[in-house]
Formats: structure tokens, sequence, C-alpha cells
């Protein structure tokens, strides 16, 4: 039996049409300062919000657990272990997430009163983004403006805000791959070229004596950290030295981030 | 047809689903491998969809940048489809 694809007369048509349509979809979103990207960001937040919830009920109705591990869970716990149990990992998922946001109220609360930000929850994977970006989940609605600083918990900058819906925001990251940015260590100044992932690399002269773990500076950020040295290669054959510089938490593993005014 | 030996249109809607799907939660090589896979084997539409949705979600916006999954779409779908015509059709 033939696919029914192929018998379409003209595929060629078809396929020009839809080429036609998607160039001007972007176009149009281009021209309207992003109206279907943002209505696309607002999708996949809610997209996201409910596939984690069904993700939970799966995982925690025990339907993916083997039928060997099952057996022995049924041998081995009483119903009311396993309520137990429940409980305390739900304690801990609110504990952690208490730690968390307990880190930023020390970071809000170790910033000036005029630089007070919001603090958004992280709604996509670093990974998925092939530009070094990632969407938060507040927006416009939330006072947050293109160009507003995106920090961790420790205060070091990881992105600054690049675009904003009503109810969220999509974040470049410093070191998005290929992006380049100004940075100080060590009283030497020099050009940081990223690549993704919260790591960049740079090229300083051999002369310099730059230190492991030694914080490395944006001045384009207000003077903010953007990353810590993480290791140093150097060769005696060389007149330069390579820093590898990353950024101390895993980027992948954030959940919450503080957002900060571009004002300030 | 058993779900051993799945038909033409469902591994097409299989791996397209996985891509659309994979520009929201998977990573980015994923949506990659299923528009190339579509490209190759079939004419599909889809690709073009799939490279749409992940620049319009990611891209970053501040100023304007290369569409590049839109684009490479497009050169999928049109690059291919002279070798899908000499090679796969009965």
């Amino acid at each position: 039996m033939m696919n029914s694809y192929r018998q379409n007369k003209s595929p060629h048509r078809r396929l020009f049409a839809l080429t036609a349509l998607v160039i001007f979809l972007f176009v149009v979103d281009v021209l309207t300062s992003g109206s279907v990207r943002h209505q696309l960001r607002g999708g996949a937040v809610v997209f996201r919000e409910w596939s984690a919830y069904i993700g939970r009920g799966i995982s925690g109705s025990g339907f993916f657990s083997t039928r060997a591990s099952l057996e022995a869970q049924n041998r081995s716990l009483t119903e009311e272990l396993a309520q137990y149990e429940e409980r305390a990992g739900a304690y801990e998922v609110v504990r952690s997430e208490n730690e968390q946001l307990r880190a930023f109220v020390r970071l809000v609360e170790s910033m000036s009163r005029d630089a007070q930000g919001v603090t958004a929850p992280v709604v996509s994977s670093v990974r998925t983004s092939p530009y070094g970006t990632f969407l938060i989940g507040a927006g416009e609605a939330e006072g947050i403006v293109r160009g507003s600083f995106v920090l961790t918990s420790g205060g070091f900058v990881v992105g600054t805000v690049t675009d904003t819906g009503a109810h969220t925001a999509i974040v470049g990251e410093v070191f998005a791959p290929g992006a380049s940015i100004e940075a100080i260590a060590g009283g030497a100044a020099f050009s940081a070229v990223g690549s993704g992932g919260g790591n960049a690399r740079a090229k300083v002269p051999r002369a310099l004596t730059i230190q492991i773990n030694e914080p490395v500076m944006a001045p384009e950020l207000g003077q903010r950290p953007i990353g810590i040295v993480g290791n140093i290669a150097s060769s005696t054959a060389s007149a330069s030295q390579d820093l590898f510089i990353v950024l101390p938490v895993n980027l992948s593993s954030l959940r919450y981030v503080y957002i900060l005014p571009v004002r300030n | 047809m058993s779900i051993f030996f799945p038909s033409e249109t469902k591994i097409r809607f299989a791996v397209g689903a996985v891509g659309l799907l994979g520009a929201f939660f998977l990573p980015w090589w994923i949506p990659l491998v299923c528009m190339v896979g579509l490209a190759l084997r079939y004419p599909a539409l889809e690709v073009l969809v799939i490279g749409l949705v992940m620049d319009m979600l990611w891209l970053p916006g501040e100023s304007f940048e290369l569409p590049v999954f839109l684009i490479t779409g497009i050169a999928l779908v049109w690059i291919c489809a002279p070798l899908r015509n000499q090679f796969l059709r009965p």
C-alpha cells in the first residue's frame, strides 16, 4: 500500500505554502516585538507546570518501579512506614526549597534598600536552549525589564534579561556559547569567551599571577562577580596562559534566581 | 500492523512529537536529530514547525539574531526533497 504522503500530487506546493507561512509568522513576530513568541513561552510555562505535576503523580504512584522492587517493598515496608517516608520526602523537598529561598533573603538583606529585586523560578532547563538562554517564570507584570541582572543566591550574575513577556522572561547567560564579556581577576582585565553551562575561558599574559578560586568580576555588570577561576593552564613555551572560569553553582540545578532591576 | 512493526505514519508522528516536545523540555540536539531524521525520510512539514518553535522559544530577542533552527529546517526540507524523490520513491 502506498503511503498517504506519497499519494499527494503536489507536495512541493504544500511545502512551499508552509515555508512561506513559517517565515511570515517569524517576520510578524519580529515586527510586533515578539507577540507570538510571548504567547508560546507562556504556554511553555503552563505546559511545564502540568508535566511536572503529572510526572510527580506518576513517580509517586510507583508505576515505573520494577515488579521485583515493588514486591520487595511490599514485603519490607508497612503502610505506616511508607506514610512516614512520604512525609519525610515531602519535608525534604520543602526544606531544600526553603533553604534556597532563605539564601535569597540573605542576598536581598545584603543589598541596599533601592536595589531590591524579584525572586523568580527558573522554568526551563539550561540544556534545552541552543542559544545559551533560559526561561524564568516572572515578567513585565512583576516589574522585570530588559537588561535586568539575574543573580544566584550567592550573588553571582548568571545572565541578563533579554526579552520579557507578561509573566515570563528570557535570560541570556553571561557565559552563553560564543558570548564575550570584559572581566577582571587579580587586578588584570581581559576578555572572557563563554562556552555554555556556566563556563568560560580567557587568555591572559603569563606574567600575571592569578590564583585558582579567585573571583572574576565584570565591570559592565556593576563590578559584580560572574564566576571564579576554576583552572589555569600555562606553558613555558607560551607567552599567555589560559584561564578557565566557572560559575560556582551548577546552572542546571538552579531553581530560583534573583532579578535585580536595571536602574541599579 | 503490530506494535513491533509500526507503520511509517506512526513513526513519523512519534518522531515529530518527540521533536516538538523536545523543543520545550529536552536538550536542543534532540529536536535537531528529529528534524534531520524526518527530513531525510519524509516530506515532513513538521520540520519547519519544530524549527520555528525552537527559535521562538529560545532566541534571546534583545537584537535581531539569525533564527538558526528555522533556517536549518527550511534548508533540510528543501535540500532533502530531491534526495527523497531519487532514492525513496517506490
